[in-house]
């Protein structure tokens, strides 16, 4: 039974209705790891790293950190123009932003959190060549899983899922990865995943 | 005493909206916090993120922490219902619902099944929700551990270390003193093998909800600026012993006076002729059950 | 049941509303919001101090719309605070900037720049004065006139009382900053513990008048506060400065009145207390026993909250506890918010039957094993 809605309520701006829905595709990515959400359009202007800026945009301000590590480091200046987010050092990031060539590198440095307060680790933020097909599987099971998810990536190198696994053996502390493509797909592996890889 | 209208026109320079309020009451900052918190708390199942917490316009213990996780996650695209002891004609839900529908518009539903996000206090619908629904929960005090050990500090060390000896402590004196652990709303749980959670005061009746549903949990403490999360498929347990095992609540030859339902958990009232009076506490439910309306309600 | 009690609920509410209402309207003498400002001044300031925003055209709204409720009044700033956007940040400011208009010592008999008495009931006698039954005539100067200094007072000619006990070395240095962190803001980080200096402050700052005097007073009669002495009490206006959006420099944009209070403690009680590392010296033991000072500073003109303020602020800091509640960081900052205390203790009128009926389960359930142990 539907009740009439108010007429006069405000109205959501553009970049606020995009990051609504930002937050909603990652939120369902992260509660049901490995599974493939569509975030909001990117700005055609930015290319491969529209998805990515989506998902920064989407969390960041000048109240949070982030670091950029990557071939390709005009984001890097995107990122800060847009969100007002304070750059900061791999290991010290609260927001990391990497392609695939870096992500082993940054699954490694990246702040893993304290035992009294996990929460302040990395969200890492990686860019792939695509989600839900590749050569790459990583088989999934854990919260947010009924029996197993599988998820295919492509452009990824297993050994940066064998560090993940590694980083997040002591759990709760742990990054949490976030997998975006160009394609505007988006994907989770929060700490909690357990993951086994088939290369 | 001086006037501060210097800092009135300095703001009216910059532009800085004054009239009415944005959409969702919160501004773009704050509902940025609350979703990197909910995005951690659901990283971590059961573990409580602290926030920044905000000053909302009804107060603090009425529903703030959960009403703060709404207008974060509300979008043009959804349904909003609000219940408070399971009732959307409750005052208070009723107030938390026409604030969510002034400030975004949201379209609004008593009806279970229609909602997409469902902001509650202290009851978990009887019908079973989908993954396209999340549940949000108020939450009076976030720490499990609060009765056994006061200090927040000490608290989030006991969490840490996962040392839940004086909370199993604390469970089996109950037993000794009572002959079963006597907590009846807020039953607190392990989740996913790890936390130690305050479910919210919801009754042991919902308890197994939590374990393995299709729908995530997020959990919202405004006065104690916490947010957590149990995601959809989580182990969720009930602390007990073995040889005293968690029970729900029973209704034996009890039925709803108004729908006949046999299979909810019902609220009992005294009546001037000294009887009592038995209904849902669902009212969604009550409603469906009267309309003749199948309802799948096995969480 | 269904949308018909929902409408109830919505009518019940909104009736609830249009008595309020006429609460605050229906009268043959309505309160004008100027007749706040100038005559409710001193609920007036304790409310803008604990709502968290000054502002006094906004801050006698909300008196007049709480119908006078200092709590209530404050929840009604603090709410319309979180929607306003943070449009910049303001310099420090420091006690010496300030413009005086009151300060005494009751350390010293004299202090550099003189005791000024200025507005204070203290030496009143509390009668009832009858004539303010009807308002007075105007025959007194304008209170503003009455509040100015002797002309050309600077607040150079006001040195704090604190800086002469340095300079006779009985106070270590003034302590430097040591890094540039941003300063913990309590309105935007949920508290960790142990807590900063700063959020500390804050905290107090921005507390209920009533429960810190119940606390201080506590600590006073022996539950773990240390009696010290006023080494100065002031109020005045503090100057708010910004950066220049076009030259970058300091500009002035407004004044705020604030009662600030510096509590010396010393000698063998100054001895248990040290500053926090990270912004005061550490006391070693076997130096020189020296005098420390706590701090109280409060909007508006609340000398009552100044001074609890600064005996809490010295229990806080005392690193040798002697275990009372007041010395506790998180007993004292987590319940002198009295916006937050009201919401928790009054939402037990909220509806709490499911609950309830889940307690008589157990409770029950309790019975039953009782009655059938004594069955044996």
């Amino acid at each position: 039974m539907a009740i009439d809605t108010s007429p006069q309520a405000p109205r959501q701006t553009v970049v606020a209705d995009q990051e609504q829905r930002a937050f909603r595709a990652l939120l369902d990515a992260m509660s049901r790891p490995g599974t493939i959400h569509e975030l909001p359009e990117a700005r055609a202007t930015d290319g491969a790293w529209g998805s990515a800026l989506v998902v920064m945009q989407c969390l960041l301000d000048h109240e949070v950190t982030f670091a950029v590590e990557a071939d390709d480091r005009s984001v890097h200046e995107q990122i800060l123009r847009r969100t007002g987010a304070r750059s900061d050092v791999l290991a010290a990031a609260g927001y990391v932003l990497a392609d695939a060539a870096h992500a082993l590198e940054v699954i490694e440095m990246a702040s893993e959190g304290y035992l009294e307060e996990p929460e302040r680790s990395a969200t890492v933020v990686v860019r792939v060549d695509a989600i839900g097909s590749g050569s790459l599987r990583a088989v999934l099971s854990g919260p947010g899983i009924e029996t197993v998810q599988s998820l295919a990536i492509e452009g990824l190198d297993a050994s940066a899922l064998h560090a993940l696994i590694e980083r997040n053996a002591l759990y709760p502390t742990g990054i949490d990865i976030v997998l975006v493509d160009p394609q505007g797909r988006v994907a989770c592996l929060p700490r909690s995943a357990r993951i086994e890889v088939e290369d | 005493m001086v006037s501060a209208t210097g800092v009135r026109a300095l703001i009216d320079e910059r532009g800085a909206e004054f009239e009415g309020y944005t959409f969702g009451f919160l501004d773009d900052m704050a509902k940025r916090e609350i979703r990197r918190t909910i995005l951690k708390a659901v990283a971590i199942p059961g573990h409580q993120v602290p926030f920044g917490s905000r000053e909302m316009p009804i107060a603090r213990g009425w529903g703030t922490g959960g009403l703060q996780i709404t207008l974060a996650c509300v979008g043009a695209d959804d349904t909003i219902k609000v219940i408070d002891q399971g009732d959307d004609a409750s005052v208070n839900a009723v107030n938390l619902r026409r604030l969510i529908a002034k400030t975004t518009g949201a379209r609004e539903t008593l009806t279970t099944g229609e909602a997409t996000l469902i902001q509650s206090r202290h009851r978990i619908p009887e019908e079973r929700m989908t993954a396209a629904q999340i549940l949000i929960l108020q939450v009076p005090i976030p720490e499990p551990l609060r009765h056994v050990e006061r200090s927040v500090a000490s608290a989030r060390a006991m969490h840490a270390e996962a040392d839940y000896a004086r909370m199993w402590l604390a469970l089996y004196e109950d037993v000794v003193r009572n002959g079963e652990v006597t907590a009846g709303a807020g039953y607190p749980v392990m989740v996913n093998g790890r936390f130690v959670m305050a479910p919210s005061p919801i009754p042991r009746w919902d308890i197994p909800k939590l374990n393995q549903a299709d729908t995530l949990f997020l959990f919202g403490a405004g006065r104690e600026k916490r947010i957590y999360a149990v995601p959809p498929f989580t182990n969720v347990q009930p602390l007990e012993f073995d040889d005293y095992p968690f029970e729900i609540e029973a209704f034996p030859n009890m039925s709803c006076r108004r729908c006949g339902a046999t299979d909810s958990y019902l609220v009992t009232s005294p009546q001037a002729d000294g009887g009592t009076l038995s209904v849902c506490s669902d009212t969604s439910y009550c409603d469906d059950v009267l309309a003749g309306r199948k309802v799948e309600n096995q969480w | 049941m269904g949308y018909s009690s929902v409408r109830g609920g919505m009518d019940a509410i909104e009736h609830a509303e249009a008595l309020i209402a006429a609460q605050v309207t229906d009268s043959d003498h309505p309160v004008a919001l100027p007749q706040v400002t100038d005559h409710v001044e001193l609920l007036l300031d304790q409310v803008m101090g604990e709502g968290g925003v000054y502002d006094l055209d906004l801050g006698a709204l909300a008196v007049k719309q709480a119908e006078g409720d200092p709590i209530e009044a404050g929840f009604l700033l603090r709410a319309y605070r979180t929607t306003l956007p943070r449009v910049g940040y303001s310099f420090p400011s420091s006690g010496r900037q300030m413009r005086i208009l009151r300060r005494v010592s009751s350390a010293f008999r004299d202090i550099p720049g003189g005791q000024v008495l200025g507005r204070t009931r203290d030496y009143t006698q509390r009668l009832l004065d009858f004539a303010l039954r009807d308002t007075p005539p105007k025959t007194l100067a304008p209170a503003g006139d009455l509040d100015a200094l002797p002309s050309g007072a600077a607040p150079e000619e006001f040195p704090l009382v604190i800086d002469t006990l340095r300079a006779d070395g009985l106070m270590h240095e003034a302590p430097r900053r040591t890094s540039d962190d941003e300063p913990f803001d309590v309105t935007r980080e949920p508290l960790r513990f142990p807590s900063t200096r700063a959020a500390r402050l804050q905290v107090l700052a921005r507390g209920e008048t009533g429960a810190m005097l119940s606390l201080a007073y506590a600590g006073m009669r022996g539950y773990g506060g240390a009696h010290g002495y006023i080494a100065e009490l002031r109020y005045g206006d503090l100057p708010v400065q910004i950066s220049h959006p076009i030259t970058g420099g300091p500009v002035r944009i407004g004044w705020v009145p604030v009662t600030e209070c510096y509590q010396v403690v010393g000698g063998d009680e100054g001895a248990q207390h040290t500053h926090d590392g990270t912004e005061d010296h550490e006391h070693v033991q076997g130096e020189n026993p020296e005098y420390v000072v706590s701090y109280g500073i409060v909007v508006g003109r609340n000398e009552r909250k100044a001074i609890s303020m600064s005996i809490l602020d010295g229990s806080l800091k005392k690193t040798t506890k002697s275990g009372a509640a007041i010395e506790d960081e998180e007993y004292v900052m987590y319940h002198i918010d009295s916006i937050e205390a009201m919401g928790f203790v009054e939402h037990l009128k909220l509806p709490h039957y499911v609950d309830f009926v889940a307690s008589v389960h157990r409770t029950s359930k309790v019975r039953e094993l009782v009655a059938a142990a004594r069955r044996g």
